[in-house]
């Protein structure tokens, strides 16, 4: 008996999420209706907004702006796949795209972001596919120079999580000045035009002393916060479509219960006939709060003033895409991972939480479930 | 004996639908857990030798309290059944003729629940502060210390 017992408590504090999976796809069903009598007994005593049946598409600015800003300049020859990211590991230079083999992505591709040279890709599944960024360790990039009067050519060496890439090799050292930018230069089977794109890859930095010996540049360089939803990869050859939309399931929800019987209002139950366990909810496509239980057909959201996602939502910032600045009022967006789609309005920063209508939309972005951006 | 089981199964429903909205009032978040507190009034001390009743009572109002609440039923569960384990171990030192000690023994009993629904709130990131928990908890207590005044009006019968 003591040992069930503190089998349970175990359970209750580290749970295995299948022995929980199973326990709610037993009584859920069983459960789901004295909630919706819980839920019907709470209404007659709260002011609770109706709800309409206005669904349809949500196109995101977000989504708009990323792609205005995001596309590299057009170049004969070549066309730019625009691919959904998956995850960024900045530091060690890596890199997951949401499309593979199926969108006829292969490996030594390049990848760019407006005028940001990213990197290569570097291994290709069918629905996935890994960038080794330029600072990953033991990538090497071939790079371009100019001072006023001369360019000259460079490789730049990544280093990975020990550092920013350094410039390893310059045909010309006389040339390099500190603040100098760096375009990068294609490789004799890349597609010619592309030298033409002014893809970039940062600034050159020196550090460093000469008289300890260790001057060197290296490369400034941030990836911008709108490709940490999609990339541009160059094709000579293309499929059918140009865009990889990324995956995202949605179905409508009802609301059946405002208020937890432990946590009080800050949840919300809802029930929908989403055939996926979804990660957030919306109210007219705007984001309610995450949904942090699902129970079959029924789960708990837990509802959210739009400032509680701090490092989880993005801002537009004169049409470009930045994090979330905490200390500005500005209309703010989901950032994406965890099973959350990109690009949801989460509404003004300094808004405060506010009580679902009737009927929701419950979403879940499945590729990125379990992604947390660096 | 059923008529009084039924009896409680029937009163912790009614609890189930209202006190979701019991605790979305102003002082709500201090409550104690409704059926932590039927459970504790309606299970004798010390339980009786074969201890089936308590313990189907325990699980039936651990799936209705799972139904209006974010913890799971397990997680329901195991706070309902070791707060009936504490309190069984409590009983065999101390007395429950003192209501300090009724007092004591039934704060004890509600500190795993509080602790669960701690853990739980981490783990969704769901505020809960420490402060309503100790509030729930001494408020169990001093509920449970001042209505239930001898162990003997068992509603499972006598001990066996």
């Amino acid at each position: 008996m003591i040992l069930a017992v503190l089998s349970l408590c175990v359970q209750s504090c580290f749970p295995l999420s299948f022995v929980d999976d199973v326990v709610h796809a037993v009584f859920g069903p069983v459960m789901l209706p004295i909630t919706r009598l819980a839920g019907g007994w709470s209404s007659l005593f709260q002011q609770l907004p109706g709800g309409d049946e206005i669904t349809g598409t949500y196109n995101s600015p977000l989504i708009s702006a990323e792609r205005q800003f995001g596309h590299p300049l057009d170049v004969p020859g070549v066309a730019w796949l625009e691919v959904p990211v998956l995850d960024i590991d900045e530091d060690s230079g890596q890199m997951k795209l949401a499309a593979g083999r199926n969108f006829h992505l292969s490996e030594g591709q390049i990848v760019a972001f407006a005028d940001n040279y990213l990197g290569r890709i570097s291994e290709v599944e069918d629905d996935i596919a890994y960038v080794d960024l330029f600072n990953r360790a033991g990538q090497r990039t071939g790079i371009k120079l100019s001072s006023r009067t001369e360019t000259t050519r460079a490789v730049c060496f990544g280093r990975g999580l020990s550092g920013s890439a350094i410039i390893d090799w310059i045909e010309d050292e006389q040339v390099v000045e500190a603040q100098a930018t760096l375009w990068w230069r294609p490789r004799p089977l890349d597609v010619a035009h592309l030298a033409k794109s002014g893809l970039k890859l940062g600034k050159a930095v020196s550090v460093g002393s000469a008289a300890r010996g260790d001057y060197m540049f290296v490369v400034a360089h941030e990836i911008p916060a709108s490709a940490e939803g999609r990339v541009y990869v160059a094709a000579s050859a293309i499929g059918d479509s140009i865009v990889a939309e990324p995956i995202v399931h949605h179905q409508a929800a009802q609301r059946i219960m405002l208020g937890d019987a432990v946590f009080g209002n800050r949840l919300l139950a809802v029930a929908s006939t989403a055939n996926f366990s979804p990660a957030v909810l919306s109210d007219h496509s705007r984001v309610c709060g995450q949904v942090i239980a699902w129970r079959g057909n029924w789960g708990w959201a837990h509802l959210q003033q739009p400032s509680r996602w701090v490092d989880k939502s993005v801002a537009l910032y004169e049409g470009r895409v930045r994090l979330h600045d905490a200390s500005a009022n500005q209309v703010i967006y989901t950032r994406g991972g965890a099973g959350v789609p990109r690009g949801m309005l989460l509404g003004n920063s300094d808004a405060q939480r506010f009580v679902p209508s009737a009927n929701l939309d419950v979403w879940l972005a499945p590729q990125s479930k379990g992604v947390v951006h660096q | 004996m059923k008529v009084r089981m039924s009896v409680y199964l029937a009163l912790a429903l009614v609890i189930t639908i209202v006190f979701p909205w019991m605790r979305q009032l102003s002082f709500g978040d201090y409550l104690p857990d409704a059926w932590l507190l039927l459970l504790l009034l309606a299970v004798p001390t010390p339980m009786p030798h074969v201890a089936r009743k308590p313990i189907i009572l325990a699980l039936c109002f651990a799936l209705l309290r799972s139904s209006v609440a974010l913890a799971s039923p397990i997680a329901s569960c195991a706070s309902l059944l070791s707060a009936l384990m504490v309190r069984e171990t409590l009983t065999r030192f101390l007395s429950d003729s003192l209501f300090v000690y009724r007092f004591s023994c039934a704060v004890l009993s509600a500190v795993p629940m509080a602790l669960i629904d701690i853990s739980i709130a981490s783990q969704h990131q769901v505020e809960l502060s420490y402060t309503t928990c100790a509030w729930r908890v001494l408020l169990t207590g001093f509920i449970v210390a001042l209505v239930k005044r001898r162990s003997s009006n068992s509603m499972f019968g006598s001990k066996s």
